[in-house]
């Protein structure tokens, strides 16, 4: 018998980025349909594993749970019992008790690449399963509840250790001044827009600088804006700092869905795991972390962006199916 | 999209100008200077004070309608003696202390009607919008802010149907509180998010954290962009009342009151200072130098409309007030 975190988090995938461009949708009925699907692909293979879902207050987990009120898999679900806000910290809280308290074998994570951060505040060693319900994302990918909930099984009943799961994946450490520190995981952008609200970043001129831990060209936004220069994969033990020139139209991004952008380079550099950049922007601005203005600095701030091996371990779903297969997880 | 200073300490200003006046009309209606039922904003003061910003900041003409939580945008659009005397039904009102600010209209102002009766004002509002691209009026849109109890009329889908069919250059605004009236959202719809409802006609829609006012303004600006290129829009903004639906409402008889954990958390004034206080904008002796100074405006705004005469009884009966024509002109 194993435990299971599960967050799901109830303001991915509608920010403002909708009213301009053609981004996906996930509304939270359909969150709700794939935390079933998630449920019920775990409780179908036995294992009696404990199942714990943040609260929230549109109770997303308690729809799930009463969609399935008729099933033997809902009785070992719960919503932990803990003060919540309805902010980022929340999860992050969450994950924290999951890990210290409850003991949780595996986390799983439905949101966007800002949801998956969070939890990478605290999740440590423990594995994550990352379920895209955001915004165009890198980090979390597309995945089938049912087999999200196979994976998260196999884990649990110990049929796969953590070095099956592999190893820990880059994180940049970013520090502000000696004020305020923070992570991302895919990328870390210098945005000249000065305050966080609706937190997305919509035009070109609002960025700076880049540093990504992975990009590809057919990925979306500054993934896909560093990818269309040089391909780095999560294993790769480097990352890439841009300095950004938008008068120079050598490379065209998708810097948003179905949004492309022309651009230009002065300053390219590969950064290996344990090295850090450090900047002094003449301007007040934020760090936008994982695609959203998150981190304020300000004018003649050192912002220190290091990039390290402490993200978290990243469960490959169809891999973790394939072994948990082959080492009988089927068989009746 | 950058805020320069002035511009930051200008929302905050408008945050506390909202807070101030909410408070007062709590002050006035337990002093029994206000009669009636007031539904102040408090709480919710980031979409108000975001939106009176965004009206402000756009290129375009904004004709907007008012909601029965938005006294302070009515009373920015209308101006603050005629509202506040409008509220307290004297005779110096907007119109003649007659209406009330329910039923204020200005349109010289830009001010559209907004109906007490719930669902009536996103159709009259679309139609309005329907007339400006009608009549070739360009870089001109309608913002129409409603709550999500009115998500629950059917007109407001019919409206937002209309919108999207005929490329409308409006801007609905759902003010989600998750409370109508005395019906938490979870009784009312199935569907916590609302501007899904809009989607589903056909617009492009987003919902964002109500409580952040400079996420309201952002999110605004875009919307009123949108709107002006004759893409209709909705953008809703999530918030908690504090409050009962109206001064005096008893609100913990129906509502759990476990929403109030934690809630200087939300609070957008506090959110708003800790955030001027960790970009070195403004310090503490500058909140309560605002706070002292919209006091004071206020103090003396509700004495002076307190203090004007009551309307008479004639003027009740005098169509060219009680009525308007099509042209907002008298009869």
């Amino acid at each position: 018998m194993g435990t299971i975190g599960i967050v799901v988090n109830p303001n991915s995938g509608k920010d403002i980025r909708r009213l301009v461009t053609h981004a996906t949708m996930i509304d939270n009925l359909e969150k709700v349909n794939i935390l079933c699907r998630i449920i019920m692909g775990i409780g179908s293979l036995g294992g009696n594993h404990d199942i714990y879902i943040i609260p929230d207050r549109f109770r997303l987990g308690r729809a799930a749970m009463r969609d399935l009120q008729d099933t033997e898999e809902v009785k070992r679900v719960q919503i932990l019992d803990m003060v919540y806000f309805d902010q980022q910290d929340d999860t992050t809280k969450f994950t924290e008790i999951m890990v210290n308290e409850k003991k949780a074998d595996v986390m799983i994570v439905m949101g966007g690449d800002g949801t998956s951060r969070a939890v990478a505040k605290a999740i440590g060693d423990v594995p994550l399963i990352a379920v895209s319900t955001g915004t165009n994302n890198v980090y979390p990918t597309m995945l089938e509840g049912t087999s999200v909930g196979f994976a998260a099984a196999a884990i649990a009943s110990g049929l796969l250790s953590r070095e099956d799961i592999g190893p820990r994946g880059k994180r940049i450490d970013i520090q502000v001044a000696d004020r305020r520190s923070d992570i991302a995981l895919v990328d870390a952008v210098f945005s000249t827009s000065n305050f966080v609200g609706a937190r997305a970043i919509l035009r070109n001129e609002e960025m700076d600088s880049v540093l990504v831990t992975q990009c590809h060209p057919a990925n979306i936004g500054f993934s896909s804006l560093a990818g269309t220069i040089e391909m780095i994969t999560p294993d790769d033990d480097y990352g890439m700092f841009l300095d950004l020139n938008w008068n120079k139209h050598d490379y065209i991004c998708a810097i948003s869905a179905g949004v492309m952008l022309k651009f230009g380079v002065d300053e390219k550099k590969m950064l290996k795991v344990g090295e850090s950049i450090t900047q002094k922007p003449d301007y007040d601005g934020t760090v936008a972390v994982d695609g959203e203005r998150e981190v304020p600095f300000r004018a003649g701030d050192d912002v220190t962006l290091t990039l390290t091996r402490n993200g978290p371990r990243k469960v490959d779903v169809r891999k973790a199916v394939e072994l948990g297969a082959k080492r009988g997880m089927f068989k009746v | 999209m950058k805020f320069t200073k002035d511009q930051m300490l200008k929302l905050y200003e408008e945050l506390v100008h909202v807070r101030t006046m909410n408070d007062k009309i709590v002050e006035f209606i337990f002093g029994g200077r206000i009669a009636g039922a007031i539904h102040p904003s408090l709480g919710q003061e980031a979409i108000v004070a975001g939106l009176m910003f965004a009206y402000e900041n756009t290129p375009y003409e904004v004709w907007r309608t008012g909601t029965h939580r938005q006294q302070a945008a009515m009373a920015r659009t209308v101006g603050l003696d005629g509202f506040l005397a409008e509220l307290m039904n004297r005779a110096t009102g907007t119109v003649h202390g007659i209406a009330g600010e329910y039923h204020l209209v200005k349109l010289d102002k830009k001010l559209l009607p907004h109906s007490g009766v719930l669902g009536v004002t996103p159709p009259t509002a679309t139609g309005f919008a329907w007339s400006l691209k009608l009549g070739g009026k360009t870089n001109a849109v309608v913002s129409c802010p409603f709550g999500d109890g009115m998500m629950s009329e059917g007109y407001v889908y019919e409206a937002m149907n209309i919108a999207s069919i005929h490329k409308v250059p409006i801007l609905f605004i759902i003010e989600n509180n998750g409370m109508a009236m005395s019906t938490p959202l979870e009784w009312e719809s199935p569907i916590e998010d609302l501007y899904l409802r809009g989607i589903s006609a056909g617009m492009k829609g987003s919902s964002i954290d109500g409580n952040d006012v400079e996420a309201v303004v952002e999110a605004t600006l875009e919307g009123l962009d949108q709107a002006a290129k004759y893409n209709p829009n909705v953008i809703e903004m999530k918030t908690i009342r504090w409050g009962g639906h109206f001064v005096g409402d008893k609100q913990e008889v129906y509502r759990d009151m476990s929403f109030q954990e934690g809630l200087e958390k939300h609070d957008p004034v506090i959110r708003y200072e800790q955030t001027l206080l960790e970009r070195g904008v403004a310090n503490e002796d500058h909140f309560a130098k605002v706070k002292a100074e919209q006091r004071k405006l206020l103090d003396a705004a509700f004495e002076k409309a307190v203090e004007a005469p009551f309307p008479k009884k004639e003027d009740f009966l005098n169509p060219n007030i009680v009525y308007t024509n099509t042209d907002g002109l008298p009869l």
